[in-house]
């Protein structure tokens, strides 16, 4: 099956819970967060097509 | 449909659709462009015809080779075009992949043109206008888009009159043309449309379909549409984003009539992606678009 990813550069910490809560009630089937180390995080979410 | 006539007209104005001892190629361009520096207006008009009629050889599977190459940025300011027309000799060796190098003065093979003759015909027509709006906002981008495209393509590929057996098969002559289009820059004066074309026929068309260059430049473009189907971007999050989010998930889950109120606006204003996507990494003036579309 074919999909399509979304990625959010630079999320602060303080929004990754709902930013990934954001992207699954859109549908995303998986959401992975990266710590950037700085206080930020890089969020991939995964959609079907 | 329009151009379609056009180019059937000119093609029976010449005579030559049933003509098989001429081989005549037409091209021709014409290229407008106007801005207004005052009312910040910019207008790209292009077209172009190509047109063979000539002999096909369907016992060889073969047409004299012809081959017509446009290429402009129709930038406003600065437009570059770079325009190639040949047909014989110089169409096959315009198009070969490989020269010998040190070139030998050995004589080209003869093209198989022999046998049965019968009408051929290849045309291409294709009409692009744009207008560009830059007089409101101080966004970059541009405030009003219109934009008209129109392309025909049409070939008329000879076969022979005999029945075709295992022994005796039909063999197509090969015809190739192609488009690309690219509109780029942010401001009037950086505007472009980006366009390249190509025609061919014959061995030229062979030529040029077998050329990696050529073929890999449309994997790559198939590369590229499968890249822009992934969105990324810096998350940004501010006043708009919330509003949408509150509108979007009014009691911490989300409202399907809401989510379908979002997504028509998104898509009246080409915003591909999520929801939430929209909310946390588009650009505050994006979000206030569709914040304004929902009447918010």
């Amino acid at each position: 099956m074919m999909s399509h990813t979304e990625t959010l550069e630079n999320v602060p910490n303080s929004d990754v819970g709902r930013v990934k809560q954001d992207f699954l009630d859109a549908g995303a089937t998986s959401v992975s967060v990266t710590d950037n180390g700085d206080g930020t995080s890089k969020v991939v979410a995964t959609f079907p097509d | 449909m329009t151009h379609l006539r056009a180019l059937a007209a000119l093609a029976s104005v010449l005579g030559l659709a049933t003509c098989t001892d001429y081989a005549t190629f037409v091209t021709a361009t014409n290229i407008g462009i106007s801005a207004d520096v005052k009312t910040q207006d910019l207008s790209i008009g292009y077209g172009r015809t190509e047109l063979f009629t000539g002999p096909g050889y369907p016992e060889q599977g073969e047409a004299p080779r012809a081959v017509g190459y446009i290429n402009s940025d129709l930038h406003v300011f600065q437009p570059h075009i770079r325009q190639l027309y040949a047909t014989g000799d110089a169409a096959e060796l315009v198009t070969t992949p490989r020269l010998p190098n040190p070139p030998n003065s050995d004589p080209m093979p003869e093209p198989p043109y022999y046998g049965q003759r019968r009408a051929l015909v290849f045309a291409t027509g294709a009409i692009v206008g744009l207008k560009l709006g830059f007089g409101a906002g101080t966004a970059p981008v541009p405030s009003s888009i219109k934009f008209g495209y129109n392309r025909e393509e049409a070939s008329v590929i000879p076969l022979r009159s005999d029945v075709p057996t295992e022994q005796h098969r039909d063999r197509y002559a090969p015809v190739l043309a192609s488009i690309d289009m690219n509109l780029g820059g942010a401001t009037q004066a950086s505007a472009n449309l980006g366009i390249t074309q190509f025609f061919a026929t014959g061995s030229a068309a062979r030529n040029l379909a077998a050329r990696d260059e050529f073929r890999q430049y449309f994997q790559f473009q198939a590369k590229e549409a499968i890249k822009s189907a992934s969105l990324t971007g810096n998350f940004f999050y501010a006043d708009a984003g919330k509003k949408l989010e509150e509108f979007w998930k009014p009691n911490g889950t989300v409202s399907q009539a809401n989510d379908q109120r979002i997504k028509a606006c998104m898509s009246k204003y080409n915003l591909t992606g999520s929801v939430a996507f929209l909310i946390n990494g588009r650009p505050e003036p994006e979000k206030n678009l569709v914040i304004s579309c929902l009447q918010l």
